[in-house]
C-alpha cells in the first residue's frame, strides 16, 4: 500500500527503502536515511512489515506477553496482536512523517505483512539503498540481519547499517580501484559535495586512485584528504578511523574484510553508518 | 474730669534694628576666611553628635532631630565624612551557591577588595572548566572506556538472551518482539507453528511443549527484571567514570585556586564544595558542547540553559564590594523603603513563571553602609511600608537578613531564597522633625532602646562674637562650595536668612568681585517682590476702602488688631479691626468668632483671660454684669493665636469706660489676667504691615505700633521703617502693662487704685469701674420684687422680666 507523501512522484530520484518498526535503532536508522535522502536528493520509502510470527503466535492460547518494562506475562490473542501492529505501524509512519517535514522530502509508507526477512528482501530489490537500523542484540536478530545483509547485497543494493551514533566529520570512503570501489567513490562525492565538505579517500597499498579520486571530485568544492591503508583489513581501517572523525563510512562490496567479517560487525566496530555499494548502488 | 495721661516715648531708632557692623568683622571678604568649617550655634548638637559617634556599641544610635533649615544634614553628613575617613575599610560581603541547600545561600566575610578578586577568579575558573570538562569528555581514552562499558552492558544482555534462545530453539520455541513486550512461541522450522498444526499435536508432546514455554517464559521475566538493575550499574559505571575524568580535568584548575585563597577558611571551603559539585554535575559542562542531532533548535536553547546554569550555580555573587573605599561608608539612603534598606531578591520571567536564584539577590542600604554610617531622613523612613520596622529588626538581631516583604508578612508561602544573615556593626542616624523623634519616643517602646543618642538642633542661637565669626565661616564655605564670589564683610552681615546664591546673582549683575551689602539687600528685596502678590493685594484692599481700617482719628470700642499671614514660606503681618459692644448681663464675655467656629482654641483662651482682668480689678466685691461681644470685623477666614487679646482688652476698656481709642495706633500682644502684657511672634511682620498702610495713606501725626516690651530685643524692622521713625513720621511704643497701653491709646491716665481700692476718679480705671458698678447696681435692681422698683424702673422691670422669663 503505498502513501505517496507529496503529490506527484518523480521516478528519476533514487529511492531509499527504510524498514520501521517502533524502536530506538529503527529511529535511529530513519535520521540516518532522511540525512541521505536530503543529500541525494532520493525518495524515501518507509515499509513497516506485521510480522505473521506474532499474529500466528496470537491464536495460540499457550504463549503469552512478557512486557519489557514490568516483566509481567498476559496472554494475548490474533486481534490484540493485529491491534497493536496497526498501532505500531501508525506511529512508524508518524515518525517518517515528522522527520521528512522539515526537508521537504518526497516520501511514501506501506504496511506489509509476512516473515519479515522476506518481505524485507522483497522489498529491496526494487530500491537503489535500504537503510537497516542496528540490531539490539537482545533477541539475537543481529545474526538475522547479517543474513539479511548478505542477502540484499547478493542482490546488488545498497545497504546502510545505521551507526547508534551520530558524529561530524568527513565522508570516508574506500577506495581499491575495482568498479564497485568507483561506484562508491562516485556516491561518497555525491553526499559529502551536498554540504561542500570534507571526504576521506583511503586508498589500498594496491590501488593508485588519488589521480581518478580527484578527477571525479573536480569543481565539487569537496576538501579531499587521502590515506594509505597497508591493506584492506579491518585492522588497518581501525587504526585511521580511530583517528578522524567521520560521519559515514563507503565500503565497496568487494573488500574482503566486509566478505569475512559481515557489515555488522564493522558498522559496530565503528560505531559509524556503513554504506556498503553492491552491483547495483 | 479726664486725667491726660503722662506723654509716653516711643523707641529709639537703635531700638528698632539690631546692625552688625562690618567692621566688627575680622575679614574684608570671605576669601581671608581660611576655617571654613563650622556650625552655627549648635554646640548641644555637637556634643550629642560626639557622643553617639564616639560610642561604637550597639543600640547607640542617633536621631537627629531640629527645624529645617538648621543645617542638620549638611552638619551631620560633614562630620560623619570627616570621621569615617580615618576608620578602616569594612570587608566584602560575597553571596556563594550553598550546594547542599540551595536555598539557603551562604555568606562569606573577605577583607576588602578579597571579594572582587574571588569572584573574578571563579568566573576564569568557570570559563577554563567550561573547556577543560568537554575536552577530558572528548578524548579518545573516555570515548572508549564509555564504550567498553556501554559494550558490557549488551553483551551482558546479549549474553543471556541468546541463552534464552538457545535453550528455546532447542525446544523448538522461538523468541518474538512484540510492539509491547517479548512472547514465546512453538515453530516449526522458522515459522511460529499455526494452532491447528499445533492441535494435531501428540498431547505429550504438546503438554511437553507448553510446560517448556512456562519454564522459558519464567525465565524470561527473570531477565527482563534484572535489566533495570544491570541498566543501573551501567549508569553507576558510566557515573563513576565521569567523576574520575572530572576530578582530573579540573583538579589542578581548582587547587592552584585554593591555594590562592588559602587564608580565607570560608573560601577554602566553599571551594571544596564547588570542586565536588563540578565533580558530581559534570553533564551541566559537558552538555554546552554536545549537538542534539536534527534539533538546532533545542541545542541553542539547551546551550542558553546550560550557560544559565554555570552562571546560577557557580557565580560568586559580590554583594558589598569595598574594593576602592579609603575609610568607613557613609551611606545616605534617599529612598529608604524596605527593599532599599534591607536588599531584594529579584526573579525574572521564564516561560510565564518566575523564577530566581542567589545570584538575583542584591544587597541594601544596609549591606554597603556596614562598618560605618547610615544617614536616613526618617518622615521618609516612617512612610515607607514596613521600612521602619525592618529597620528595627536589622538593628535588635544584629544582622541583616534579605528577605522579601511576601516572606516577612507570611503573604505568599512560594518556596523562596533564604540567603544567609549578615552581622550588622553600623551606626544608623535619623534625621527628622523634633515632633516625629518626641512621637516615636512616645508611640514605640523600642525607639528609646535603639535610638539612644538625641541629637537637638536648636532653632536659633545666641548673636555674639563668637557666633558671628561662625556665620562668617559658613558663608566662606558656602561660597566656596557653590563657586560663589567672595562676600564682603558688609555682605555677610547684611545675610540673616536669605540665601548667598541670590545674592550671588545679582552681583553678576554689578561689576563688583565680591558680593557687597547691597547685593544682598537687592536680593532681599527682590525675593520678597516675587512673593508678597498676596500683601499687596490685602494691603490694596484697606487702601481701597473695601477692609475699613482707620488710621486716624478716635473711635470708642474700636481698635486696630495686627496680625500675620504665613504662606509658601513668606509672612506678612497687616491691621484688622476689633469692635467692641457691652450692655448689662452676667458676666460673659462674647467671642463672636468663636461662636461662629472661625476661632481657634487659643483665640478663645485670649477672650476668656479677658473675663477675669475685668473680674479681678474692677469686680472682686460684687458681680460682674456685663455682657460683651468682641468681633474680628471682615473676618470670613479662622483665627487663631492669643496676640489680639491686648487689644480686644484695650477695645473692651474703651467700650465700657466709653473713651475713644485712637486709630493711628496699631496694637499687638497677648495678656495675662493681671493685665500683664506678653510677647508675641511675627513682632518685625506686623509692625511693617501697619506701616505700609500708613505710608500708602500718607503719613499723620501719631502713628504708630504698641508692641509688648518683651518683643524689643525681636525687632529688626525694614530700613524704610527704621527711617520713618527716625524722622518722627512713625513710632514703636514698647508697653509692659494695659496701663501703660490704654494711656497711650486713649491719651488718658489709666489710674492706679489707693490703700482703698479706689482709682483716681476720671482715669480710665475709674470710669470702667463705675460703669460696671452702675451695670451692677442696675442689674440688682432688676433683680428685685416687682413692689420694690421705682417707677423710674417699671420699663426696664418689664423687659427684665421678659428676660427672666426667657432665662427660666
Amino acid at each position: 500500500m503505498f502513501r505517496p507523501g507529496k503529490a506527484s512522484l518523480d521516478p528519476e530520484k533514487p529511492r531509499i527503502l527504510i524498514p520501521l518498526d517502533t524502536s530506538d535503532e529503527s529511529l535511529a536508522a530513519l535520521k540516518i536515511a532522511v540525512r541521505l535522502a536530503s543529500r541525494m536528493r532520493a525518495r524515501l520509502e518507509g515499509l513497516f512489515i506485521e510480522d505473521d510470527n506474532l499474529l500466528r503466535a496470537g491464536e495460540l492460547s499457550c504463549c503469552q506477553v512478557v512486557h519489557s518494562v514490568t516483566a509481567t506475562a498476559s496472554s494475548f490473542d490474533r486481534a490484540d496482536m493485529e491491534r497493536q501492529l496497526r498501532l505500531a505501524a501508525r506511529r512508524a509512519r508518524a515518525s517518517l512523517v515528522a522527520e521528512t517535514s522539515e526537508q521537504g522530502l518526497d516520501w511514501t509508507f506501506r504496511v506489509d505483512r509476512g516473515d519479515v526477512m522476506t518481505r524485507t528482501l522483497a522489498a529491496a530489490m526494487d530500491v537503489d539503498l535500504i537503510v537497516m537500523g542496528r540490531s539490539s542484540g537482545r533477541l539475537g536478530q543481529g545474526q538475522r540481519l547479517s543474513s539479511m545483509s548478505r542477502q540484499l547485497l547478493q542482490g546488488s543494493t545498497a545497504v546502510l547499517v545505521a551507526g547508534s551514533r551520530r558524529y561530524h566529520g568527513s565522508v570516508a570512503c574506500l577506495y581499491d580501484g575495482s568498479s564497485l570501489a568507483e561506484r562508491a567513490l562516485e556516491v561518497s562525492i555525491q553526499v559529502s559535495s551536498r554540504d561542500g565538505g570534507r571526504l576521506l579517500v583511503l586508498l589500498t597499498r594496491s590501488s593508485d586512485g588519488r589521480g581518478r579520486v580527484e578527477e571525479l571530485a573536480r569543481g565539487k568544492g569537496l576538501e579531499i584528504d587521502f590515506e594509505t591503508l597497508p591493506d584492506s583489513q579491518l585492522h588497518s581501517l581501525q587504526s585511521v578511523l580511530h583517528r578522524v572523525p567521520i560521519e559515514l563510512l563507503v565500503l565497496p562490496n568487494s573488500l574482503p574484510a566486509l566478505i569475512e567479517t559481515g557489515m555488522e560487525t564493522i558498522a559496530s566496530t565503528f560505531d559509524v553508518p556503513v554504506l556498503v555499494i553492491g552491483d547495483k548502488g | 474730669m479726664i486725667i491726660g495721661a503722662k506723654t509716653s516715648s516711643p523707641l529709639s531708632p537703635d531700638q528698632l534694628y539690631s546692625r552688625c557692623d562690618p567692621q566688627s568683622l575680622p575679614f574684608a571678604t570671605t576669601d581671608e576666611v581660611k576655617n571654613t568649617q563650622g556650625v552655627l550655634g549648635q554646640a548641644r548638637a555637637m556634643e550629642a553628635t560626639r557622643f553617639g559617634l564616639g560610642i561604637r556599641r550597639p543600640a547607640y544610635n542617633l536621631f537627629v532631630h531640629g527645624p529645617e533649615g538648621t543645617g542638620r544634614h549638611s552638619t551631620i553628613r560633614e562630620i560623619l565624612d570627616q570621621r569615617a575617613a580615618a576608620e578602616p575599610v569594612p570587608s566584602d560581603w560575597c553571596l556563594v551557591n550553598n550546594f547542599v541547600d540551595a536555598h539557603r545561600p551562604t555568606a562569606i566575610e573577605l577583607p576588602p577588595g578579597q571579594g572582587l578578586r574571588l569572584r573574578d577568579a571563579v568566573a576564569r575558573l568557570v570559563d577554563e572548566l567550561k573547556s577543560a570538562i568537554p575536552s577530558a569528555f572528548e578524548a579518545e581514552d573516555y570515548r572508549t572506556r564509555r564504550e567498553a562499558i556501554e559494550e558490557t552492558f549488551k553483551e551482558r544482555q546479549e549474553v543471556v538472551f541468546a541463552e534464552l534462545q538457545e535453550r528455546a530453539g532447542q525446544k523448538n520455541i522461538t523468541l518474538l518482539k512484540t510492539p509491547v513486550g517479548l512472547a514465546l512461541a512453538p515453530v516449526k522450522g522458522d515459522e511460529v507453528i499455526n494452532p491447528e498444526a499445533f492441535a494435531k499435536l501428540p498431547e505429550a508432546e504438546r503438554n511437553k511443549l507448553e510446560a517448556d514455554l512456562e519454564l522459558l517464559q519464567s525465565d524470561l521475566q527473570e531477565i527482563i527484571r534484572q535489566l533495570p538493575q544491570w541498566d543501573k550499574e551501567r549508569r553507576e559505571d558510566i557515573r563513576e567514570l565521569n567523576r574520575e575524568v572530572t576530578r582530573y580535568a579540573v583538579g589542578h584548575l581548582l587547587d592552584a585556586l585554593e591555594s590562592d585563597f588559602k587564608l580565607f577558611p570560608a573560601v577554602v571551603n566553599y571551594l571544596a564544595a564547588l570542586k565536588t559539585d563540578v565533580i558530581e554535575n559534570a553533564d551541566i559542562f559537558i552538555a554546552r558542547g554536545t549537538e542534539n542531532a536534527g534539533q538546532q533548535a533545542m541545542v541553542v536553547a539547551a546551550a542558553g540553559h546550560a550557560e544559565a546554569d554555570l552562571a546560577q550555580r557557580y557565580e560568586v555573587n559580590l554583594l558589598v564590594d569595598n574594593a576602592l573605599c579609603t575609610g568607613a561608608p557613609v551611606v545616605y539612603e534617599d529612598m529608604p523603603t524596605y527593599a532599599n534598606l534591607v536588599g531584594r531578591i529579584e526573579h525574572i520571567a521564564e516561560m510565564g513563571a518566575l523564577i530566581t536564584n542567589f545570584s538575583m539577590i542584591k544587597g541594601g542600604a544596609l549591606h554597603r553602609a556596614n562598618g560605618g554610617y547610615l544617614l536616613i531622613d526618617a518622615y521618609k523612613l516612617l512612610t515607607q511600608p514596613y521600612a521602619y520596622e525592618g529597620l528595627k529588626r536589622a538593628l535588635i538581631s544584629g544582622f541583616v537578613k534579605i528577605e522579601s516583604l511576601g516572606q516577612v508578612l507570611s503573604l505568599v508561602s512560594t518556596v523562596s531564597l533564604e540567603p544567609e544573615a549578615i552581622p550588622l556593626d553600623l551606626k544608623i542616624v535619623l534625621i527628622g522633625a523634633p515632633r516625629l523623634y518626641y512621637m516615636l519616643h512616645q508611640l514605640d517602646p523600642e525607639f528609646a532602646d535603639l535610638f539612644k543618642v538625641s541629637v537637638d538642633y536648636g532653632p536659633d542661637m545666641d548673636r555674639d562674637e563668637e557666633s558671628t565669626a561662625t556665620y562668617a565661616n559658613v558663608i566662606a564655605g558656602l561660597a566656596t562650595k557653590e563657586k560663589l564670589k567672595a562676600f564682603d564683610a558688609g555682605a555677610v552681615a547684611r545675610l540673616i536668612e536669605f540665601s548667598a546664591r541670590e545674592a550671588d546673582y545679582w552681583s553678576e549683575k554689578s561689576s563688583d568681585r565680591t558680593v557687597t551689602a547691597e547685593d544682598v539687600q537687592t536680593a532681599i528685596d527682590t525675593r520678597i517682590r516675587r512673593v508678597d502678590s498676596l500683601r499687596e493685594r490685602s494691603h490694596e484692599m484697606i487702601t481701597r476702602g473695601i477692609k475699613l481700617i482707620d488710621t486716624d482719628g478716635s473711635r470708642v470700642g474700636q481698635i486696630n488688631a495686627l496680625s500675620v499671614m504665613s504662606l509658601g514660606g513668606y509672612s506678612f503681618g497687616g491691621p484688622s479691626r476689633i469692635t467692641a459692644r457691652v450692655r448689662m448681663g452676667k458676666g460673659q464675655v462674647v467671642d463672636i468668632e468663636r461662636e461662629v467656629e472661625l476661632g481657634g482654641p487659643l483665640h478663645s483662651k485670649g477672650v476668656l483671660i479677658l473675663s477675669s482682668f475685668l473680674s479681678g480689678l474692677y469686680a472682686l466685691d460684687r458681680p460682674l454684669s456685663l455682657s460683651a461681644s468682641l468681633v474680628f470685623e471682615q473676618s470670613y477666614g479662622g483665627i487663631d493665636g492669643d496676640s489680639a487679646s491686648s487689644a480686644e482688652l484695650y477695645c473692651l476698656l474703651s467700650a465700657l469706660s466709653g473713651l475713644p481709642i485712637k486709630q493711628c495706633f496699631a496694637v499687638t500682644g497677648s495678656v495675662n489676667q493681671k493685665g500683664e502684657v506678653q510677647p508675641i511672634g511675627g513682632v518685625n511682620e506686623k509692625i511693617e504691615g501697619f506701616f505700609d498702610i500708613c505710608k500708602a495713606r500718607g503719613f499723620s501725626p501719631g502713628q504708630g505700633v504698641l508692641i509688648p516690651a518683651s518683643n524689643i530685643c525681636h525687632l529688626m524692622l525694614r530700613a524704610d521703617v527704621v527711617e520713618a521713625c527716625t524722622n518722627g513720621d512713625f513710632a514703636i511704643y514698647a508697653v509692659e502693662t494695659i496701663d501703660q497701653g490704654v494711656e497711650i491709646l486713649t491719651g488718658v491716665q489709666s489710674g492706679v487704685a489707693d490703700d482703698k481700692g479706689v482709682f483716681p476718679e476720671g482715669t480710665v480705671n475709674a470710669l470702667v469701674e463705675t460703669r460696671l458698678r452702675d451695670m451692677a447696681d442696675d442689674l440688682r435692681n432688676y433683680s428685685r420684687p416687682p413692689e420694690s422698683h421705682n417707677a423710674s424702673h417699671d420699663d426696664s422691670h418689664d423687659k427684665m422680666s421678659d428676660g427672666k422669663k426667657a432665662d427660666d
